[in-house]
């Protein structure tokens, strides 16, 4: 997993809840914490320290994960504005997933592992995503997307009819943008 | 165990500890903010060199990619193909085009790449059509500004002629930018995507470096094209060359192997008299007429048809779909045609025509093959004439073959030792005396002994006549010599050679006489000899000039065929000759009264300039009574003697008596 991850996270958890929660944080999930956005570090990590969170906040995994993606986003936007600015909304935002902030990434951090996403863009309002990954991370996708509803000043409904987690051969995501 | 010491509020310095505590905690605070802070600003900074390390490698790899594809390509296509799909792949651009600059200014659609071929098919096809001026579309716009243009949204600028196309396509930002050789623009590659991109400097760039690399390439092609064009081309008329013409008539002949229904017809066109033009009014005269021939015949092609330059005054014309109306006459009519008004050079007016001959073309035959019978056929035509046109046949073909091996035989005829002369008799008529023998040629071909007729033409036209004439001289002089020297024989009959035109063209012939006379110790006096007036007719002075030389050296000279070849009679008067030889034709129709009265006056004509009489091919004693009374000096002919080899003539010269028939001998006397 690439640092970034583990860089927004720190912040988004110091400025909700303080430094100190971050280091209980890492103090109990047994990590070090020395992270830095250029190095990779193992998923493993990431996924004690979810762990970790669902307990001290007492809110389950997914919603984690969900409110860590929504958060990061403004976070993202702040760090990279050029992949925002092109756009209007979020729509057309996350239509250039694949094409174009994917490869920007890969420029960044070679042989970043991003996901693939399948998008069915055929309704105006709608967008249907079709993700399959390893790391079952379908909530961190919903979580950036609400996150850039907001950066967009959006609202969107998703919906999950299938889903990895659920035993489903891959997530299929349905979002509903409001104009 | 001790009591945990507490810090009491109320105790000053533990109350100081806790102040000083607390802004310890801050301060570690705002530090640990500041290495955040630090650690956001180098990833930051490390980020950025990252990425633009990354670009700098891409185009490092793209760049060398297009140079790789300029070095190594084998055209401008291929090198282009690979250009186009680098650059989309490399920039992530959904199309890329590439237009060529043609000849009349405008730009035509080339080559394309993209990524998804479907999707673009209707903007490919809007392209394709097109044909794009200075300053009208992209590559318009990019040879005005003779510079890169990048247009942020393509769709939206509807003075862009395939706006609408690039729109529904869902094409956005598209650049443009020149391939160039020199300064010169030659193509425009464009590139279109469905985003929209600001102007990247780097990125132009790295275009003008790729438009460079491929103009190299066109330069490299432009450079092949050239140098196959000067090796495929006329430098004077710029028309195709033999190579070419053999190549083009090469894929004909293939074409009618497979459809055996086509008519090809090869025309060879010579033109006459060019020559002549050329001599008299010099070369640069003559190239002017050749380009104006070439671009009047040029004028009358139709597009199928192949117009070429051989050599020289000598073009051909290959038409591939000859029928009923594009038949052969009427192309030959065409080329006539086309060729009948005067060429007008300075202020001098030249009249051309051509020989034209025409052969259609067999699948079994060769190029060169097919050229050589459209050849032989003009041959036959200029023969026959001037603007003539003449078809080619098999049995024009056949007569051709054998006139090949005949000339081959020819050629080797004197090293092989088979030419043979002849010798007649020239008989006094008052005395019977033998005044002079007549060296005639023979051939002693295998069995066959080939008369004159038959090959002195060809010896004529091949210039052999040269080195045989020589031979002939040698030889006779040689006999004559030999006889003179025989005590047995006691007449010194002079020795008559016949001389060519050919020969006579030559200036060094009367050192070459006069050579072979003092190898043999001969009095020049002893030599006679003869020539037709056609030898004075192609260039009068030239030939009455050796004829005095040859005057000169003591040697007398003999008018042959005398009243056939249409000498004015103010020549006569400044041939240098001392005797006229009148032609056998009027001999033996002497019976007619018309004859009577020519060779009537001809003797008297020759006797008023002082010239003996001889009179050829004698045969019967009528002819001699009548050509006796008439005061004709000499006779020659069957009736004195057939013309014999050496050895059998020299019985005749011990015993000359012999030579007449008892009624030629009383009549004589």
């Amino acid at each position: 997993m690439k640092g970034i991850v583990f860089d927004l996270l720190e912040e988004i958890v110091a400025r909700e809840h303080g430094d100190r929660t971050w280091d209980q944080l890492l103090e109990r999930a047994g990590v070090e914490g020395v992270y830095t956005s250029l190095g990779n570090y193992p998923d493993s990590e990431l996924m004690k320290l979810v762990a970790v969170a669902t307990e001290m906040f007492e809110i389950p995994v997914p919603d984690v994960v969900r409110w860590y993606g929504r958060n990061a986003m403004p976070l993202l936007a702040d760090r990279y504005p050029g992949f925002f600015e092109p756009h209007t909304d979020a729509r057309s935002f996350v239509l250039t997933l694949n094409e174009i902030i994917h490869p920007e990434v890969r420029k960044l951090y070679p042989g970043a592992d991003t996901p693939d996403f399948t998008f069915d863009a055929s309704q105006p309002q709608h967008l249907t995503m079709e993700y399959r990954s390893k790391r079952q991370l379908c909530a961190l996708a919903e979580g950036l997307l609400y996150g850039a509803a907001d950066h967009y000043g959006q609202s969107i409904e998703i919906e999950q009819p299938e889903c990895m987690n659920r035993g489903d051969q891959r997530c299929l995501i349905q979002i509903a943008f409001s104009s | 165990m001790h009591e945990q010491r507490r810090p009491a509020l109320s105790d000053p310095d533990r109350l100081l500890e806790l102040e000083q505590a607390t802004d310890e905690i801050a301060r570690l605070r705002r530090r640990a903010e500041r290495e955040r802070k630090a650690r956001r600003e180098a990833e930051r900074i490390s980020e950025r060199s990252t990425r633009e390390l990354y670009d700098r490698q891409q185009r490092l790899l793209l760049a060398r990619t297009v140079a790789n594809a300029a070095n190594e390509a084998s055209s401008v296509g291929s090198a282009t193909g690979t250009t186009l799909r680098a650059i989309c792949e490399h920039c992530d651009w959904r199309l890329g085009h590439a237009w060529w600059l043609t000849e009349d200014g405008l730009f035509d659609s080339g080559d394309t790449w993209s990524g998804d071929v479907e999707r673009f098919t209707d903007f490919h096809d809007a392209t394709q059509g097109l044909r794009l001026a200075n300053g009208v579309g992209l590559p318009g716009r990019v040879l005005a500004r003779g510079e890169a243009v990048w247009v942020r949204d393509f769709s939206q600028v509807l003075s862009l002629p395939r706006a609408g196309a690039a729109s529904a396509a869902g094409l956005r930002t598209a650049i443009g930018f020149p391939v160039l050789v020199g300064s010169d623009v030659v193509g425009v590659l464009e590139f279109l995507t469905e985003h929209l991109l600001e102007p990247d400097a780097e990125l132009l760039a790295l275009m003008a470096q790729v438009g460079t690399e491929l103009g190299r390439v066109v330069e490299r092609e432009q450079a092949a094209q050239r140098l196959v064009h000067q090796a495929t081309h006329d430098a004077l008329t710029g028309l195709p060359n033999r190579v070419h013409i053999n190549d083009g008539l090469g894929r004909a002949v293939a074409r009618l192997r497979r459809d055996p229904g086509a008519h090809v017809g090869v025309f060879f066109i010579d033109l006459d008299g060019f020559k002549a033009i050329n001599d008299t009014m010099g070369h640069p005269v003559g190239d002017v007429i050749l380009c104006e021939v070439a671009a009047r015949l040029r004028a009358v092609m139709r597009p199928h048809d192949t117009l070429g330059r051989l050599s020289g005054d000598e073009f051909i014309v290959v038409c591939e779909d000859l029928d009923e109306t594009h038949a052969i006459a009427a192309i030959a009519d065409r080329v006539q045609d086309a060729l009948s008004a005067p060429f007008e050079i300075g202020d001098e007016l030249f009249q051309i025509t051509a020989s034209i001959g025409v052969t259609v073309a067999k699948p079994e035959k060769d190029p060169e093959e097919l050229i050589a019978e459209a050849d032989a056929a003009m041959y036959r035509a200029k023969r026959s004439g001037r603007g003539r046109c003449e078809v080619y046949s098999e049995q024009l073909g056949a007569q051709i073959r054998r006139r090949g091996g005949l000339e081959r035989a020819l050629r080797k005829a004197t090293e092989r030792d088979e030419l043979r002369l002849h010798y007649q008799p020239e008989v006094d008529l008052s005395s019977g005396k033998i005044l002079g023998l007549e060296a005639l040629l023979r051939w002693q071909r295998d069995d066959a002994l080939v008369m004159p007729a038959e090959f002195i033409p060809l010896a004529e036209e091949t210039g052999l006549i040269v080195p045989i004439g020589a031979w002939v001289l040698n030889e006779a002089v040689r006999q004559s010599q030999a006889w003179r020297r025989d005590p047995e024989i006691v007449e010194n009959p002079w020795i008559s050679v016949n001389l060519s035109v050919r020969q006579l063209a030559d200036p060094d012939l009367t050192q070459r006489v006069a050579d072979v006379l003092t190898q043999h110790g001969a009095d020049p006096a002893s030599l006679l000899l003869e020539v037709t007036e056609s030898v004075i007719l192609d260039d009068v002075d030239a030939g009455l000039t050796i004829l005095a030389q040859l005057k000169q050296l003591g040697a007398d000279i003999a008018i042959d065929d005398f009243g056939t070849g249409y000498a004015s009679l103010s020549y006569l008067r400044r041939f240098p000759a001392t005797a006229v030889k009148i032609d056998r034709s009027f001999i033996s129709t002497l019976h007619d009264r018309r004859t009577l009265a020519i060779v009537t006056a001809m003797i008297e004509l020759a006797h008023a300039l002082g010239l003996t009489a001889i009179a050829e091919g004698i045969e019967t004693t009528e002819q001699l009574t009548v050509l006796s009374e008439l005061g004709c000096d000499i006779g020659q002919g069957y009736l004195f003697a057939k013309p014999k080899p050496a050895d059998e003539l020299e019985s005749l010269l011990k015993r000359p008596a012999a030579l007449l028939d008892a009624g030629a001998q009383q009549r004589v006397r």
